[in-house]
């Protein structure tokens, strides 16, 4: 097992409530952007040196991110584990009565992580917090290039990259409470650590590398996240955790 | 915490887990994807531009390729840009530029003779500004097509052949449409001179008589380029030098008749001896239908080489510095009915009997010859084993000839044959009565005695038919040498104190005759057919002896300056004087045939023989004399 299921394993198990204690489970959606910047600088070589004029339709835009949680409520705070999905992508395009031509770029990252919450306010059952998440980024870039003349595919290539790095987010989150349920707003920003560049997915040796430069290509994650969440309290009790 | 309450949060708390495990299965499959696509913005519909030719050297349908060929092209399209020109030969591409302009070196020599189709093809844009047109594989093309007529034999078709008498050059025509005119050259030794400029496919040239040549012949284009058509070496086609000899002791020199023959002026023949050192006779011939040329009689003998020169009526290379080129040869013929193996020389040529001489020919072989038949009767061959020796060495005849002697093989042992048939023959080891390193010769009589000199002196008579020695004779402080045996082998001359004739009778050698051994007899000999006599010449008496006892039978005077041979059987004499064979008769010393010998006989080389009718010089020559 890794070291993220024992950690994981070991929160299972001091999760499991007590008295004094509740169990929100929860999950929260978003917008996220995300800079990318070596990615789109790849693109740019592209659409320079393709023969005919090509059009960057997607330039790794803001999408979305899902984040569901698992988080042990003390009083004032709460913590627990996250796992956090987000993608975005690319796509170079062209397209004529002779042909089409196709760079397509799909970035992915699993992010299992923890996370804490602190109230800072809590009025009327809603509540000012501050949060924040750290944990891993496992990164992946589909490549797909394809080029058809005259109904005859010239070019047809599909790569894999994988890449490893650490991610740290905070921000601020406003809740509402309502029964057993919570409903949420959060923005924060999200910082990439580590250097992990792409590497092939069939030969970890062969690096993803930017030609003009000579340098190794990596995910960019950073950027603003802001999303919405619902969450689901128990055991449910009459008297709501002790709030600000 | 009652155990309801424990269960109803371990249910809450498993449900959760749950639900939280497939929101993650759900939040990965919401990934991102592009979906949104950029339509160019492109003109399908283009109208072809027009290709307008700035250069093109091919000016026919049809090329006919008799070297490399540089293709010249530049082209300029109305509306899309050119983006290629390419040429194909069958099919196979050979030159492509992407340009609308360029040089395509063709190079007739990677092609096979014959009809090859070329292709060339313009590619410019479309002019839609699509993406197939980016990557070139959507444009206009535009190809004509020409057929190659490739030749690269056309060099050796310079060919020759004879017309009217004279020599008629004639060649492929050249089927380039830039054709303008042949040019014809008369190439090499000295010579690099334009013959004629023409149209036609031939040419006859009038100053050819055979003489080794070369001929050019250039192809000039309109725009003055020069092809080098073709080029024709001919070697001499001189008329042959035949020498002819008739049994008239006729000697002809014979050639075949010019096939050049109106071309010819006259010939020039000439005649030289000892290799060119001597010219002896040189000899203007002005009717070229005269082929033929008669020696005179006396170059009997002589070894001479003949030229042939042929003389052109107009030539411009007809110069001292080339007249070998129009000559012809024969070379080192000696003149005179020849009996003798070819390249092989003659030696010791003696009389055997009244129609045969022998001799020995390459130093392996006796040879026995029939005057009246002119052919050899008896060839006896003898191969030495484990030496490179002459086989036959120290030959020598019976005063009659009928038997000989002569060393054999490579120890030196003696054979004894009968010369009338050289199977019939003994060979012994004799170095026991001559001497391990001495080899003289052995005279024979013809009862098989011989003389074996020995080293120390003295002289053995020994009976070869019997393998017995008979007698010794021993010398005292004068050297001792057995010269000669007669027929019978009773008397014998020798050459002791004094030159001796002395007669073997009774076990004892009594002395019929000496003479100073310092002032010889200029010819002495045994009579060959009568084994008592013995002749002796003095310089100007010759007389005929009777052995017993020296007395005259008789004489006659003889001035000659040499006695070369005697014919006892049929009773002649042959003598040389001043240029002169006398052939005399042997009774009186009456002239009987007078042969210029220019030759000296002195020399053994040079020495003749006398056999009937037949003169026989040791140059394996016969000169035959008319009957008297």
């Amino acid at each position: 097992m890794t070291k993220v299921s024992y950690i994981t394993l070991l929160f299972l198990l001091v999760t499991i409530p007590c008295k004094s204690q509740q169990i929100e489970t929860g999950v929260q959606g978003g917008l996220g952007n995300y800079s990318m910047t070596d990615l789109k600088e790849l693109n740019e070589i592209v659409v320079r040196l393709t023969p005919f004029d090509t059009k960057m339709v997607h330039d790794f835009p803001a999408y979305f991110y899902y984040r569901p949680f698992i988080l042990l409520k003390l009083k004032k705070i709460s913590f627990g584990l996250v796992y956090t999905f987000q993608s975005t992508g690319s796509r170079i395009s062209a397209r004529d009565y002779s042909g089409e031509y196709l760079l397509d770029m799909v970035v992915n990252s699993s992010g299992p992580g923890i996370y804490d919450e602190i109230v800072l306010y809590g009025h009327n059952n809603i509540h000012y917090s501050f949060y924040s998440t750290f944990g891993a980024l496992f990164s992946n870039l589909k490549m797909k290039e394809s080029l058809v003349v005259n109904d005859e595919s010239q070019t047809d290539e599909k790569f894999k990259f994988k890449s490893f790095n650490y991610y740290l987010e905070a921000g601020l989150k406003i809740s509402y409470s309502y029964q057993f349920l919570d409903f949420g707003f959060n923005a924060g920003f999200q910082i990439q650590a580590g250097d992990g560049s792409f590497r092939y997915s069939e030969n970890e040796d062969v690096k993803l590398i930017n030609t003009e430069n000579n340098n190794p290509v990596r995910p960019e994650w950073n950027g603003f996240r802001a999303g919405l969440s619902i969450s689901y309290r128990f055991p449910q009790s009459s008297k709501l955790p002790l709030n600000p | 915490m009652n155990f309801n309450h424990i269960w109803s949060s371990a249910k809450d708390y498993l449900f959760t887990l749950v639900l939280l495990f497939l929101i993650v299965l759900l939040s990965n499959s919401c990934e991102f994807e592009p979906h949104k696509i950029y339509e160019r913005t492109v003109n399908e519909d283009v109208s072809a531009p027009e290709i307008q030719v700035v250069e093109l050297n091919l000016d026919y349908d049809t090329i006919f390729l008799y070297g490399s060929k540089q293709i010249r092209f530049s082209f300029v399209s109305s509306d899309q840009e050119i983006l290629a020109v390419r040429f194909t030969i069958d099919g196979n591409e050979e030159y492509l530029i992407k340009n609308n302009n360029g040089i395509f070196e063709l190079d007739y020599r990677i092609y096979t003779n014959g009809i090859h189709d070329m292709v060339l093809e313009v590619y410019t844009a479309s002019g839609s500004g699509s993406i197939a047109e980016h990557l070139g594989m959507e444009g206009f093309l535009f190809s004509k097509s020409w057929v190659l007529y490739i030749d690269q034999n056309y060099s050796f078709n310079v060919k020759s052949t004879i017309s009217d008498g004279f020599l008629k050059l004639y060649w492929n025509r050249y089927r380039g449409y830039d054709f303008k005119e042949y040019v014809v050259y008369r190439t090499g030794w000295g010579t690099d001179k334009e013959l004629a400029r023409l149209k036609s496919g031939f040419f006859i040239d009038n100053t050819y008589v055979g003489e080794k040549a070369r001929y050019d012949v250039e192809v000039i284009t309109d725009n003055g380029t020069i092809i080098p058509w073709g080029f024709l070496e001919l070697e001499k086609d001189l008329p042959k030098l035949h020498f002819i000899i008739s049994e008239s002791n006729k000697y002809i020199v014979k050639w075949n008749k010019s096939k050049y023959y109106n071309a010819v002026d006259s010939f020039r023949l000439s005649l030289a001896t000892y290799k060119g050192f001597t010219n002896s006779t040189n000899k203007a011939i002005n009717e070229p239908d005269d082929t033929t040329y008669i020696v005179p009689t006396s170059y009997f003998g002589n070894r001479i080489d003949v030229t042939l020169r042929v003389v052109p009526k107009n030539s411009f290379q007809y110069m001292p510095g080339y007249y070998s080129l129009f000559e012809s040869y024969l070379e080192s013929v000696v003149v005179g009915f020849s009996f003798g193996t070819r390249n092989k020389g003659v030696t010791d040529i003696s009389q055997v009997s009244p129609d045969e001489f022998m001799y020995i020919t390459g130093s392996d072989s006796l040879v026995r010859y029939s005057v009246t038949q002119k052919q050899i009767v008896e060839k006896y061959g003898y191969q030495p084993i484990g030496c490179t020796m002459g086989c036959f060495t120290r030959f020598k005849v019976s005063p009659s000839g009928k038997y000989l002697t002569t060393y054999v093989d490579c120890d030196h042992e003696v054979m004894l044959a009968n010369s009338g048939n050289l199977l019939n023959h003994t060979i012994r080891d004799l170095k026991s009565l001559s001497g391990f390193m001495y080899i003289p010769e052995i005279p024979v009589s013809d009862k098989g005695l011989v003389i074996i000199n020995n080293s120390n002196g003295g002289f053995y008579l020994y009976n070869f038919n019997t393998d017995s020695t008979i007698a010794y004779y021993n010398k005292d402080i004068f050297t001792l040498q057995g010269l000669s045996i007669s027929m019978n082998g009773d008397y014998i001359l020798l050459l002791h104190d004094s030159l001796r004739l002395v007669h073997y009778i009774n076990s004892e050698f009594i002395n019929i005759w000496s003479h100073s051994r310092f002032n010889e007899p200029a010819f002495y000999e045994f009579d060959g057919k009568d084994s008592g006599r013995f002749v002796i010449w003095n310089g100007s008496i010759l007389s005929v002896k009777q052995c017993l006892d020296f007395s005259t039978d008789y004489e006659f005077p003889l001035s000659d300056e040499k006695i070369l041979d005697i014919d006892y059987y049929n009773n002649k004499i042959l003598t040389w004087s001043a240029g002169h064979l006398y052939v005399r008769n042997f009774t009186d010393g009456s002239l009987l045939h007078d042969v210029t010998y220019t030759l000296y006989p002195g020399f053994w080389y040079n020495s003749c023989r006398l056999v009937g009718n037949a003169i026989i010089c040791m140059q394996g020559v016969i000169y035959f004399l008319e009957e008297n």
